[in-house]
């Protein structure tokens, strides 16, 4: 059976919306990020619409997408500034500084330490599919994770750090 | 019970791109707009291999003039000027807009220009109730001028025009598909609009 590219936007499309908006951390670079992973979606639509998983597929095509864009704007783009304090990271009285501080910092990490982490930690994918949706090892996954965490560490206990390197692709 | 920084980490992280997902926007996705920038970018494709193919056909000696003149149609009976998008706007282009109604627009083939048709239909010679006014947006900011060699599909017409940034009239020599390579600092794009007699 296959699924229609409609009917797919109108059962899946806000779930896209949500994990583009979660990847790139502002509404703008989600509506484009989806915009060039459907078209690239649609012109093998065919083929993706009589897949068990459609919604996996596309959704790597969102990740493959951020990370190449990323890539290409590297150069352009060199985030300068600090990260906010951090009062305390379990008093949950700053929970909502913290959650502020956290999605700040996750600015500055790599397109793929990023998806890494969105993928395991919100949406709770094994490293194994992990590895699969950014096309590359299982250790690459596990990598991508601890410096990407290592990194948000650096910037969450040392508020005073400057941030003046751009994001490695 | 110890204490683990890296699950305390793990956790506050979670909780933030959870947080960051319950602030998405929603909205339903437009189908419609997929296919038209599908459509858009296999014109953008054709047109240059369809100049390549008459180029081809002269060489032949086919004699390819008899279809040149005032058609809008390339060469190979397709054009690269897709209709104009009433979609919304791109949401970087649309900083100086506001409400909810946007006049048409054309995307460059990178995606990274749009040119904002304020004088929709677009007319050669200019039309007498409205004049050609086109609003440039970049991606990257204030372009400074546009340096642009445009084309007339299925002539030979060519026109180099320096169209300063933001909003200008543009008026072309005749009625077409005139397709747009645009010379903005270091980047290089191409867009096709298309001109209609009044």
């Amino acid at each position: 059976m296959t699924l229609g590219f409609d009917d797919y936007l109108a059962t899946h499309g806000a779930a896209l919306q949500r994990y583009a908006f979660v990847l790139t951390g502002n509404a703008t670079d989600a509506e484009d990020l989806v915009q060039a992973a459907l078209v690239q979606a649609y012109r093998h639509w065919r083929r993706i619409g009589k897949m068990a998983a459609p919604h996996a597929y596309v959704r790597r095509i969102v990740t493959g997408c951020f990370v190449s864009q990323r890539r290409r704007r590297a150069w352009t783009e060199r985030p300068m500034g600090t990260v906010p304090d951090v009062a305390d990271p379990v008093d949950h009285t700053e929970r909502v500084a913290d959650l502020d501080a956290i999605v700040r910092a996750l600015d500055h990490l790599t397109a793929q330490q990023r998806a890494v982490l969105v993928l395991r930690h919100l949406l709770g994918l094994p490293d194994g599919e992990i590895a699969r949706e950014l096309g590359c090892s299982v250790p690459t996954v596990r990598s991508h994770a601890s410096r990407g965490l290592h990194r948000l560490r650096e910037l969450l206990h040392y508020p005073d750090l400057e941030i003046d390197h751009e994001p490695r692709p | 019970m110890s204490h683990d920084p890296d699950h305390d980490l793990a956790a506050t992280v979670t909780a933030a791109l959870q947080h960051l997902d319950g602030r998405a926007p929603g909205g339903p996705l437009d189908a419609a707009r997929v296919r038209r920038a599908v459509r858009r970018r296999r014109l953008t494709i054709a047109g240059p291999v369809a100049v390549v193919l008459a180029v081809t056909g002269i060489l032949a000696g086919v004699a390819l003039s008899g279809s040149r003149g005032d058609s809008a149609a390339g060469p190979s009976g397709t054009s690269a000027c897709a209709p104009l998008d009433t979609g919304p706007i791109p949401l970087w282009a649309r900083s100086g807009f506001t409400g909810d109604s946007y006049p048409p627009f054309a995307t460059s083939s990178s995606g990274n220009l749009v040119a904002i048709v304020f004088g929709d239909p677009l007319s050669a010679p200019p039309a007498d109730d409205h004049n050609n006014k086109i609003l440039w947006v970049y991606r990257g900011g204030a372009p400074g001028n546009l340096d642009v060699t445009a084309h007339r599909e299925g002539s030979d017409q060519v026109v180099h025009r320096q169209i300063p940034a933001g909003p200008s009239i543009v008026d072309m020599p005749a009625a077409g598909c005139w397709v747009m390579d645009l010379q903005i600092g270091d980047h290089h794009d191409r867009i096709a609009l298309r001109w209609t007699a009044p």
